[in-house]
């Protein structure tokens, strides 16, 4: 259901946890990632941070861009081109894969996000290496976006390690900005799915059962997007005005509707481009995980 | 639309007191705010949607959308025409990734025939001394209203299950047909869990007297004898005031009815009963509106009928079959609210809450997800031990035998020719003065465990109900109650105190985790005075409050000026009993002196 949490002066946030508002409210063209600092003080407080934390030298990640900004559109559209999973270049490598399955199958948990990371930087550069230093860095990226707590997001302002993180993020995809969010901040429901599959995997009637299913619970919706209403109306979820921060909780929506529309935002604009990379990996890991011999090495 | 403060305290304290004892086990003033706090619990986390493309259902068009119900449901909420109607597909009660159907060989272990014949079979009738037979009745009465898969399909290989070794079922395996599946379905399905498709409508709607669809609702509305629908808005009954003979059914002289499936004597006398109501609400709107035509009092009448027979169903049977303080409260909650039904016929309504004033009248609110009928619903709502092998039927005047049937002999179209032989007064009168059977182990009747359809088929309804439950991907009993935020048995001796039930069990099962759900809520110690295990009352908390709360015509359109004020002060007048008394005069000394038209009649 959606509610509304507006008091005036402070705060002025509509939030929608169902399917069918938030398929609405995605394709509303009133509502944008403009972010621009308007509103109420907490309104200000939460754009003020997606545009200082998800931007590289002042321009942002493109999860976080506008609708109609046309370098978004284009950068989103080759990269939608270029991880579809039946065209000419491979996007995943044996040692990539091996690792993944090996975490799957039981091998040390810690591996996971390294392991994910690489699967998901190698789409940016051939030689990504996921390390121990670069998923940290990673989580402080995702913190410094979600965190509910105010003085840690400042801390990690203040601090320095915000700018260091993202800064090794940048480096090691060469400063492609949408590789920084793969590796940053999307990596994370990815690493979420491989936490369910190995869940999965330890329940032997999981590996009797099609392959799709175990790709459809491994998917992983972002907990939350954010979009601003750019001029006054009524929407399924309510009234906004200008400055209205619409809060679509994906992840609640996720458990009790799971779909594709919902976890990947697919048919709206601002759909992922890796809509077809993802399912498409998780499927493959499966697969080589289930197909591994039991004693032997995974692989 | 968000959850107001006092309900969100209401869920913690649940919460809390689930932690340290289960709510019947607590005082009353303790016990009534964890109920409710499981409510408030169960609505947030325990509601899952599966229609994914709601575009592939096609709501009707024409009639009167806004203030009468839509033959096949749809417009029953305005913002979204084709939620409940008929075709939708069953929700859940549980996450979408826990609901996969299981494959074999789980599917068939242990085998469902061995569950039925070794732990669910009658050995020597259980009753239930304190309800009536009109408790089983009634509630094949009120599924048939909400739910149906159809018919099984026929296109698909059947379930084969092996016989038990010294098994005396006729032919050497036992075939079960499967669900019918979900014809209509989307990309978005993929890799998801199996969804099947209700055939009737999923509101309180009277379907199970009026029909899915139009078509049917016009058969219920048609005299035979001119073959034309009856202008004055009236259902057909025959000259005795009997339900006619449906002549679209396989069988020959089956009453007729919005559904007539699964027909036995007690859904007759309820069908009938109710049919001669909506006849009564008739003559009672025609007396306010003389010049109103067939049509509109037929709708005003279906609508008024139908909220009484939801009235009926929550402030009458249901408190019967929890017959404690809590339960009675908790139900009459249900429809009048905490502050009751002398207040709130005195005053009306307290603000909109649904607390203190009821759900009928309060604002409408799907929460979670789109109102659907449940798979852990139909699963829990599995109560075929309700039902007695035996029945006699005696004259209500002094008792005496008239004849004594098994349940073949008072089932489909034998109930017409049943009724040449003993008046319907005298089959109420015998099915409200006998016992039905408890919910409990070894109490299965025999007679559906060798139900015979036609030619060599038989059906083992136990078996099936177990089968069912898997195909269809409901979780056994301790995944089901870890579900709902239950306390899981840890052993077979955790599950029950009854000793020769454990061995049993055991022999059965490999472990506790994989009891079924059917065969758990059977063992399973029901709360103080309830007829059915508290499981099952966890789905009921939710379920039976949603079929209000989600319904406009129970909610924002409960109003005179939608019912007509005639019929709103009609569901608000009667009762079961004051039904029975307008029907039934002459019976009124049998029912008179006891609390509640379920419990057994003075003989």
């Amino acid at each position: 259901m959606s509610r509304s949490l507006r008091i005036p002066g402070l705060i002025d946030l509509v939030r929608a946890d169902t399917r069918s508002d938030i398929r609405g409210l995605a394709n509303d063209s009133r509502l944008d990632r403009r972010f621009e600092a308007r509103g109420p003080l907490i309104n200000r407080i939460l754009v003020e941070r997606i545009r200082n934390v998800l931007r590289i030298d002042g321009v942002p990640l493109p999860s976080v861009a506008p609708r109609q900004d046309a370098e978004r559109m284009r950068t989103q559209d080759a990269l939608r081109r270029r991880l579809d999973p039946s065209g000419a270049t491979p996007l995943w490598d044996d040692e990539t894969i091996a690792g993944l399955v090996g975490v799957v199958r039981g091998r040390g948990g810690s591996e996971l996000g390294p392991a994910t990371q690489q699967a998901v930087g190698r789409l940016f550069v051939a030689d990504y290496r996921g390390t121990g230093e670069s998923w940290e860095a990673a989580k402080v990226l995702d913190d410094a976006v979600h965190t509910r707590n105010p003085l840690r997001a400042i801390l990690l302002q203040l601090s320095g390690r915000l700018q260091r993180s993202r800064q090794l993020l940048a480096d090691l995809v060469k400063n492609d900005l949408a590789g920084v969010h793969a590796t940053g901040i999307a990596v994370h429901n990815l690493v979420r799915g491989f936490e369910r599959m190995r869940e999965l995997w330890s329940d032997p009637r999981w590996r009797l059962r099609p392959a799709d299913a175990v790709v459809e619970q491994c998917m992983f919706a972002p907990p939350s997007v954010l979009r601003q209403a750019t001029m006054p109306g009524a929407t399924v979820a309510g009234a906004v005005r200008p400055g209205t921060l619409v809060v679509l909780e994906l992840d609640v929506a996720r458990a009790h509707t799971p779909g594709r529309d919902v976890e990947l935002m697919t048919g709206t604009w601002a759909q992922c481009p890796a809509a077809a990379f993802v399912p498409a990996l998780l499927r493959v890991v499966w697969e080589r995980a289930v197909a591994a011999p039991a004693t032997g090495k995974a692989s | 639309m968000a959850t107001p403060l006092r309900e969100q305290l209401l869920g913690r304290f649940a919460g809390l007191t689930n932690r340290f004892r289960v709510w019947y086990r607590l005082p009353f003033l303790l016990a009534m705010p964890t109920i409710l706090g499981h409510r408030v619990n169960m609505r947030a986390q325990n509601l899952s949607d599966t229609e994914r493309d709601p575009s592939l259902l096609k709501p009707s068009t024409g009639g009167n959308g806004h203030d009468q119900r839509q033959a096949d449901g749809s417009y029953t909420d305005l913002g979204c025409p084709w939620m409940g109607m008929a075709g939708a597909r069953f929700g859940r009660n549980v996450p979408i990734g826990d609901t996969h159907g299981e494959q074999p060989p789980e599917l068939y272990e242990p085998n469902p025939r061995q569950v039925s014949r070794d732990l669910l079979a009658r050995h020597s009738f259980v009753p239930v001394p304190h309800l009536n037979v009109l408790v089983p009745a009634w509630l094949q009465f009120m599924v048939h209203d909400w739910l149906s898969h159809g018919g099984g399909d026929t296109t698909n290989p059947p379930h084969k299950l092996p016989l038990p070794p010294g098994d005396d079922w006729p032919g050497p395996d036992m075939t079960i047909l499967r669900t019918l599946p979900d014809d209509r379905c989307c990309p978005a399905d993929q890799g998801q869990p199996a969804t099947y498709r209700n055939t009737e409508t999923h509101w309180w709607d009277g379907s199970q007297i009026y029909g899915s669809d139009l078509a049917r609702q016009r058969l219920v509305r048609t005299d035979p004898a001119s073959g034309q629908l009856r202008p004055d808005g009236k259902i057909h009954l025959d000259a005795q005031g009997h339900l006619p003979v449906d002549a679209t059914s396989d069988l020959p002289n089956l009453e007729l009815s919005g559904v007539n499936g699964s027909w036995w004597v007690g859904l007759s006398v309820l069908h009938t009963l109710f049919a001669r109501e909506h006849n009564a609400i008739v003559d009672r709107l025609r007396v306010d509106y003389p010049t109103a035509d067939g049509e509109w009092l037929f709708q005003k009448a279906r609508l008024v009928n139908a909220a009484l027979i939801a009235k009926i169903h929550t402030v009458e049977w249901t408190p019967a079959l929890m017959n404690s303080p809590e339960g009675r409260m908790a139900m009459r909650g249900n429809f009048w609210g905490l502050l009751g039904e002398h207040y709130a016929r005195a005053y009306g309504r307290l603000g909109d809450g649904e607390i203190l004033s009821g759900i009928p009248g309060s604002a409408t609110n799907h929460h979670t997800a789109p109102y659907a009928m449940t798979e852990e619903f139909t699963a829990v709502y599995r109560m075929h031990s309700l039902l007695p092998d035996g029945f006699s039927f005696r004259r209500h005047q002094d008792g005496e035998e008239i004849v004594a049937c098994e349940f073949m002999t008072v089932a489909g179209a034998a109930v017409r020719d049943l009724y040449t032989k003993v008046p319907y007064d005298d089959v109420l009168y015998s099915l409200a003065t006998s016992n039905p059977g408890a919910l409990v182990l070894h109490n299965y009747p025999s007679g559906l465990r060798k139900l015979h359809k036609k030619d060599a088929i038989f059906l083992d309804i136990a078996a099936t109900d177990v089968l069912r439950d898997r195909e269809r991907g409901v979780p056994r009993y301790c995944a089901f109650r870890r579900h709902l935020g239950m306390r899981v048995p840890k052993s077979f001796a955790d599950l029950t105190s009854n000793p020769d039930w454990q061995r049993e069990l055991a022999a059965i099962y490999k472990s506790i985790e994989q009891v079924d759900l059917l065969v758990g809520l059977h063992c399973e110690t029901a709360p103080p005075g309830f007829g059915f295990s508290d499981t099952a009352f966890r789905i009921f908390i939710l379920m039976a409050s949603r079929r209000l709360k989600s319904d406009r015509f129970f909610t924002s359109d409960f109003t005179p000026k939608v019912y007509t004020p005639a019929g709103f002060a009609w569901i608000q007048d009667n009762n079961m009993r004051s039904v029975l008394e307008r029907h039934l005069p002459h019976m009124r000394p049998h029912f008179a002196n006891v609390r509640n038209v379920f419990f057994p009649w003075d003989k």
